[in-house]
């Protein structure tokens, strides 16, 4: 293989530590450390820096308050929509020169609608920098929105949903946010439907545009071939045209329900996939470093982790089981799936009501609890090996409020927690009464609570 | 609009850039060759305080015996299983509790097990990858425990997907004689089958340090490396290996076609495949030129697919073509397309196929293939902007046999691709019998 590879996938970036970060110039023997700065621009702008001149690449990461939670009922999609056809054709540019250039320039640049966010993600060659820089300006400032994008975008989404209809883990995701959070936004399709999708004119796209991309509510991360006296004077050319102030529709916090419930869908296929989820704890909680040590040892830490050890090294039962936690704006949850034959979904559900139940009685032992400090720490620089990564996580540590120090602070913050501390908190996290419980597929002698929402 | 942030900043001139990318993309592995026969690379890039560890065995799914489909694959989760000093279940755990973690993969043409580490690590984790490599022990009921993982595996990869079903199916329709014919993951009879003898032979034959590439890439030096190699793996004991079967393909009289219609497919997808040489196997001249024309007709929106199927016609929502040389055996130039929902796919099959035949009597313009060449080595220099895929790249191209000094030659060996050899090339694959289409249709849809 000669060519570049894709990078592995999976890194969740609310994990990451930066304080063992050392980028360095290639030439310098021993890596020194490397910090993250904060520039303001002249004109006031923001962005956290690092500054890391071993390659002629820099990425850029942003991040709009906006995103799939602000769509319109009926219009559900309109941000991923919007987003897609930024940049597709912006300025002087239609879609084809705009993508064009950006490929002569060795650029990639990626704007895509999460549930509260709107995220752009830019990387180019230092050589490219200034033509690659005026894109993503134009982008920002002056898309088209011209109707041949709209209608390849619109097409691109509708096919997407007709491929999502027939991927087992994908109706099982749907199902359970729908289930979970019953009139919310975050209940409804978040890539839309294929009525709400046909629905969605350009005037739609336009104003949400408008009122999500704004300074704001924006969040810069900056890594790579540039300095702090460099990038500020670009910061204000490349968001001159971005209006300042966005116009969000409140989205009121919300818990995800369902507690206790088994939904089934039936759908003929050889292995069942299960995805349960329950109330979590938020990012900025301050037990949140002892909760993502407990969620490490029940369910987080791949084959370190109790249910992989329980479901698939001494079962045989599947391939993978894993748990997570996720915060959003206006909610957090726990969240875990496993995939497994029909024959077995009953014993895997039992087994992960078991060992959550197990968990919050009993909290994790202190080998196990040292076990995952070492891993969460020591493994964190792993996660963020390339400037686009970086770029990202620094973004996130911003959207967190977690503060410029924080990756000096990180380690300690996951060290100081105790045996004691980590039962108390697995006990206030976990409660296997509290799961909701979907499943795709043709589980046997399982008994489902309630019948499964109407396809959409 | 263009360039008004540009004014202040340095952009090269065109001309420069590639000789410039191809300087700064270059890895510079460094190789040598222990006592026993093991490769050692070092491809250092001290930007992070870690590394990537590789061991790749010259042994992948082409190498399996007949009838004994995923064994090559089967393997690579026994490996897991312990050795005397490392008990069944602990390897993963013994990574993460030293800050690193770790994951394995089976290719058709080799098979890999890795750890990304903080540098300091390095020692444990060639102790313990050698210590597997010669120690392995799993019993017949940790056997059978994780015949019913990788038969779950197989279920979420391939049989709850219509898509993965039909491409499976294709490639079995396709190699009339070589086991690319086979699917690495094994075919689920064939896994219900598998037992430890199987395993057994398999590790016996093949993971020997002899057989074994060993990289390492991130902060790193060869002189740092090579002594922790030689009191790990130099302990192993070299044995001999047989040579590798030399599988080849008879010719093809007929285009093949498959047609695959399901109840569980709502967007339908058309592919089309040309048997194509590798930089191994066939005349291979033409694998660098096909690098090229892959992007001129596939990468891309100005690409020849996307042109005409997406932004001209609005036939469909994404079209593509691909192609990777890097195989032992033949590769596979492949184009495809999604259609629109308001398209019938045979329309579409039949645009994929106008684009084919426009190529291959017209060729494709010298600009076509500047503009390619020119991307492809710009996007060289992203490879070193990650701790594992250096390692890998340099890996897998040792693992099928290339000599190393070719990783640092793909811009260049890419360079020298002119119009007149990506024509003839497109002329060489592009013959009817040479083809086989696959569609993929929903159960009452339009097919053709």
């Amino acid at each position: 293989m000669l060519r570049p590879l894709a990078r592995p996938t999976g890194a969740v970036l609310a994990l990451l530590w930066l304080a063992f970060l050392c980028l360095a110039a290639a030439a310098v023997a021993a890596p020194a450390r490397a910090a993250v700065e904060r520039v303001v621009s002249p004109g006031g702008i923001e962005a956290w820096l690092l500054s890391d001149r071993s390659l002629p690449i820099l990425a850029v990461s942003m991040s709009f308050r906006g995103g799939d939670a602000q769509d319109a009922p009926g219009k559900e999609g309109t941000a991923d929509l919007m987003a897609q056809v930024m940049t597709e054709g912006a300025g002087e540019l239609d879609a084809e020169a705009f993508r064009a250039r950006l490929e002569d320039l060795a650029t990639s640049l990626s704007v895509s609608a999460g549930r509260d966010s709107v995220e752009v993600s830019f990387r180019t060659l230092t050589r490219y920098r200034g033509d690659s820089l005026a894109l993503l300006r134009e982008a920002l400032a002056a898309p088209r929105f011209d109707a041949d994008a709209i209608d390849r975008a619109r097409e691109r989404q509708l096919s997407g949903l007709a491929r999502a209809q027939t991927s087992p883990g994908e109706i099982a995701r749907d199902v359970w946010w729908r289930v979970a959070f019953p009139n919310h936004a975050y209940g409804r399709p978040a890539a839309g439907t294929a009525a709400s999708v046909k629905a969605i004119g350009a005037d739609d796209l336009r104003a949400a545009w408008r009122a999500q991309v704004a300074r704001d509510t924006l969040k810069i991360g900056v890594v790579g071939d540039i300095d702090a006296a460099t990038l500020g004077p670009l910061l204000d050319a490349l968001l001159a045209g971005v209006p300042a102030k966005a116009a969000l529709r409140p989205v009121p916090d919300v818990v995800a329900a369902g507690a206790g419930d088994v939904v089934v869908v039936r759908r003929r296929q050889s292995q069942s996939v299960v995805v349960f989820g329950a109330p979590g704890l938020r990012r900025q909680d301050p037990d949140y470093e002892a909760a993502h040590l407990v969620n490490y040892v029940l369910g987080g830490g791949g084959f370190s982790a109790r249910l992989m050890r329980e479901v698939r090294e001494r079962g045989g039962l599947a391939y993978s089981v894993s748990t997570g936690l996720g915060t959003l704006e206006s909610t957090a949850i726990l969240q875990g799936n496993v995939a497994t034959a029909n024959g077995a979904v009953a014993q895997s559900i039992a087994l992960v009501r078991q060992e959550l139940g197990r968990m919050a009685a009993e909290g994790p032992t202190e080998d196990e609890l040292a076990d995952a400090k070492v891993a969460v720490v020591d493994s964190f620089p792993l996660n963020l090996d390339s400037t686009s990564r970086i770029a990202s996580f620094l973004v996130a540590i911003q959207r967190d409020g977690l503060g410029i120090d924080y990756m000096e602070k990180r380690a300690e913050r996951f060290r100081r927690v105790t045996p004691a501390e980590a039962r108390r908190v697995a006990a206030r996290l976990l409660d296997p009464t509290k799961l909701l419980f979907v499943v795709v597929g043709e589980p046997e002698s399982l008994n489902p609570t309630r019948p499964p929402p109407d396809p959409q | 609009m263009r360039g008004l942030l540009g004014a202040a900043l340095v952009t090269a001139t065109l001309l420069s850039a590639p000789a410039k990318a191809a300087d700064e993309g270059r890895l510079a592995p460094e190789m040598v060759r222990l006592d026993n026969g093991l490769t050692l690379v070092v491809v250092a890039n001290p930007r992070m305080p870690a590394v990537a560890h590789f061991v790749f065995y010259k042994a992948g799914s082409i190498d399996e015996p007949s009838g004994k489909s995923g064994i090559a694959h089967f393997l690579e989760h026994l490996m897991f299983k312990g050795t005397p000093t490392v008990p069944d279940g602990a390897y993963s755990r013994v990574i993460a509790r030293n800050g690193g973690r770790d994951n394995a993969f089976t290719t058709y043409d080799y098979t890999g097990y890795y750890q990304l580490v903080p540098a300091e690590k390095l020692p444990l984790v060639m102790e313990m990858e050698a210590d597997r490599m010669a120690n392995l022990a799993f019993t017949e009921p940790q056997l059978e425990s994780e015949r019913r993982v990788v038969l779950e595996e197989r279920f979420s990869r391939t049989d709850n997907s219509p898509a993965a079903l039909l491409r499976e199916q294709t490639r079995a329709a396709f190699f009339l004689n070589h086991p690319y014919r086979l699917p690495v993951i094994g075919w689920e009879h064939e896994i219900r089958g598998l037992g430890y003898a199987d395993a057994r032979a398999f590790y016996e034959r093949w993971y020997a340090p002899n057989n074994a590439i060993v990289v390492v890439g991130g902060a790193v030096t060869m002189a740092t490396a090579r002594p922790i190699a030689e009191r790990t793996y130099g302990r192993i004991a070299a044995r001999p290996v047989p040579p590798r079967k030399v599988n080849s393909e008879p010719p093809r009289v007929s285009e093949t076609r498959l047609e695959m219609t399901s109840d569980r497919v709502r967007q339908p997808y058309v592919s089309r495949a040309y048997m194509a040489p590798s930089i191994i196997t066939g005349e291979t001249e033409h694998a660098y030129p096909l690098e090229v024309l892959a992007t001129i007709m596939g990468s891309g929106v100005s690409s020849r697919l996307n042109r005409a199927l997406v932004l001209d016609h609005s036939l469909a929502v994404s079209a593509g073509a691909g192609y990777d040389s890097a195989q032992i055996g033949p590769a596979t130039f492949n184009v495809f397309a999604t259609p629109r929902q308001d398209v019938p796919p045979a329309a579409v099959e039949a645009a994929l196929g106008a684009e084919i035949e426009r190529v291959r009597k017209d060729g494709v313009s010298e600009a076509e293939v500047a503009r390619a060449v020119r991307r492809i080595q710009d996007s060289t220099i992203y490879a070193k902007d990650s701790l594992s895929g250096p390692a890998r790249i340099v890996g897998s191209t040792l693992a099928i046999g290339l000599p190393v000094e070719e990783v640092d030659a793909w811009p260049q060996r890419i360079g020298a691709v002119d119009v007149a050899a990506v024509n003839a090339a497109a002329r060489f694959i592009f013959r009817e019998e040479n083809a086989i289409t696959s569609v993929l249709l929903p159960k009452g849809g339009k097919g053709s």
